[in-house]
């Protein structure tokens, strides 16, 4: 998602001892819940701090829950403006080689 | 998914077609659409219609469940669709609603024609660009406390007059007075106000606008003498809505829904909640005030620019004054129903109370922009709009995604026509 609202090459950074850390605790019924609360979390955490992240520690993760943390870096600029996270044709499913996707809809 | 066809509708009239409950098994009410035979055949392209017969479906919908002539897919529930539910034992729908809650339209008039702002045209944009941040990201140092921004969601525009932000014959204006109640800012979560509060007097991003624009033609004196408009006069149109605390009300009551909803649902977005429930009543609660929060960002976009027309031509705040400003991504209660409208403007008709005195012999107006640099109107409500809960289209529709359109008119083709 932050791909997309920003530098793609900002992404190369590993972080340092200023890097921003945002917490997370989310539980849902089903992973579709789930994910789309995870990204609108981390979406509220940039529009609120001027961050973006390029990186998620988690300490606990199931289809049920996630308890982590975010790594982020100040925003400077936007290449696009995403403003909330819907649950519109989403579609999580594993492909060939067994790696998790999915197909997600943000609006604009 | 039930898939709709053309042939599944009965023709009413040359604009309006109807699919009957019996054509599909779950639907509760007639799907009816507002369209000529060229714009419906258009629609059966994307899901919208299919989206319809899905609300048509869902339990205390009321008479039909409606399409608008601008009607597109939308999250759940199209864009331009119209529902209704009886409030007693009736559903309330954030997905009816929308992510933009009170997303509108105000129109403003001013004491000039095109002749007299030609020559200081730059200046007032660049101070108008100054005084408004506006595009990607843009946000303004915060004007108000978290305080205050809880007097704006519970009060609305009332809030921020009383702190010199307008004139007091500005909220006459506005649909309910800038207020809608009941309106509480406790069920709207710190995270929502904290998006809001560097937002608010910011124009935001995506289709939102302000446009400074020409009367170009009258086609009712009488109308346009009531609303204080004339041929060559200059008024200014403003398309914005309640930014990220409204985007984020709609998230968190949506995942609230779902934890409480049993069973299979069409679709997550159109997850319903019992109105009179205390989960719905606390969405209807915070769906108020993040409406009042979108009012009081018009209200401020309006008091900036009064600023920028003082700093450049030497203006009076009176020089500029609120035609109308209404809402189009709202649920209401309206006569026992909760009408939702998405990408709808109420259009209620004459005599009607809710109507500001000025207007209340003509009817309500309704705003309709265009897309960006062709004409916008301005139309008022009549008696025929009962059918579809007073409630008329809110702009120029989408032919193409945004996707189709950025491939075919790159940037570049763009500038060179």
């Amino acid at each position: 998602m932050f791909e997309i609202i920003t530098d793609k090459k900002l992404f190369q950074f590993k972080g340092s001892k200023n890097t921003p850390i945002r917490e997370f605790k989310i539980s849902a019924p089903d992973k579709e819940i789930l994910l789309v609360d995870f990204l609108s979390k981390a979406l509220a955490f940039s529009e609120i701090n001027n961050e973006f992240y390029f990186d998620a520690f988690f300490d606990v993760f199931d289809e049920n829950i996630a308890v982590g943390f975010f790594l982020g870096l100040p925003l400077e600029k936007k290449a696009i403006e995403i403003k909330g996270v819907s649950y519109h044709n989403l579609k999580i499913f594993q492909n060939k080689e067994k790696e998790w996707q999915a197909i997600i809809l943000f609006d604009l | 998914m039930s898939k709709v066809n053309f042939e599944d509708f009965k023709k009413i009239n040359d604009y309006l077609w109807e699919i009957s409950p019996e054509t599909f098994k779950k639907m509760k009410v007639p799907v009816r659409v507002y369209e000529s035979k060229d714009i419906l055949l258009d629609s059966l392209k994307d899901n919208s219609l299919n989206q319809l017969i899905n609300i048509a479906s869902l339990k205390g919908v009321k008479d039909y469940a409606l399409a608008m002539p601008d009607i597109h897919e939308g999250y759940g529930f199209p864009i331009g669709g119209v529902a209704a539910f009886r409030a007693e034992n009736g559903r309330i729908l954030p997905g009816g609603v929308g992510f933009d809650i009170n997303c509108g339209v105000r129109l403003l008039k001013t004491n000039y024609q095109k002749n007299e702002i030609l020559n200081f045209k730059n200046y007032l944009l660049n101070e108008l660009f100054k005084q408004i941040p506006s595009g990607l990201g843009k946000k303004r140092k915060a004007i108000f406390s978290f305080k205050e921004i809880d007097g704006i969601l519970n009060k609305g525009v009332d809030f921020i007059i009383e702190k010199g932000y307008g004139l007091a014959e500005d909220k006459e204006f506005i649909e309910d007075r800038g207020s809608l109640s009941p309106a509480d800012a406790s069920k709207v979560s710190f995270i929502a106000k904290q998006r809001g509060i560097n937002q608010l007097g910011t124009l935001g991003s995506g289709n939102h606008f302000l446009e400074i624009q020409e009367v170009e033609e009258i086609f009712n004196k009488r109308v346009a003498e009531i609303f204080g408009i004339s041929k060559g006069q200059i008024t200014i149109m403003i398309h914005t809505g309640s930014h990220g605390l409204g985007h984020q009300v709609a998230t968190d009551y949506l995942k609230k829904f779902l934890l409480k909803s049993k069973g299979n649902l069409i679709d997550k977005e159109l997850v319903p909640m019992p109105f009179l429930s205390e989960q719905g009543q606390n969405y209807f609660k915070a769906m108020n005030a993040a409406a009042n929060f979108a009012f009081v960002n018009r209200q401020l976009i309006t008091y900036f620019i009064r600023v920028s027309f003082k700093k450049i031509l030497n203006s009076k705040t009176e020089d500029i004054r609120i035609v109308y400003d209404l809402a189009h991504n709202i649920a209401k209660l309206e006569n026992g129903l909760l009408v939702h409208r998405k990408g709808a403007t109420r259009a209620f008709p004459a005599d009607h109370q809710s109507l500001p005195e000025k207007y209340r012999k003509i009817g309500q107006p309704v705003i309709v922009p265009r897309t960006m640099g062709t004409n916008s109107f301005i139309l008022i409500g009549t008696l025929s709009a009962k059918k579809s809960f007073y409630s008329v289209c809110h702009g120029a529709g989408r032919i193409m995604s945004r996707k189709k359109l950025q491939k075919q008119f790159l940037a570049k083709k763009l500038l060179n026509n």
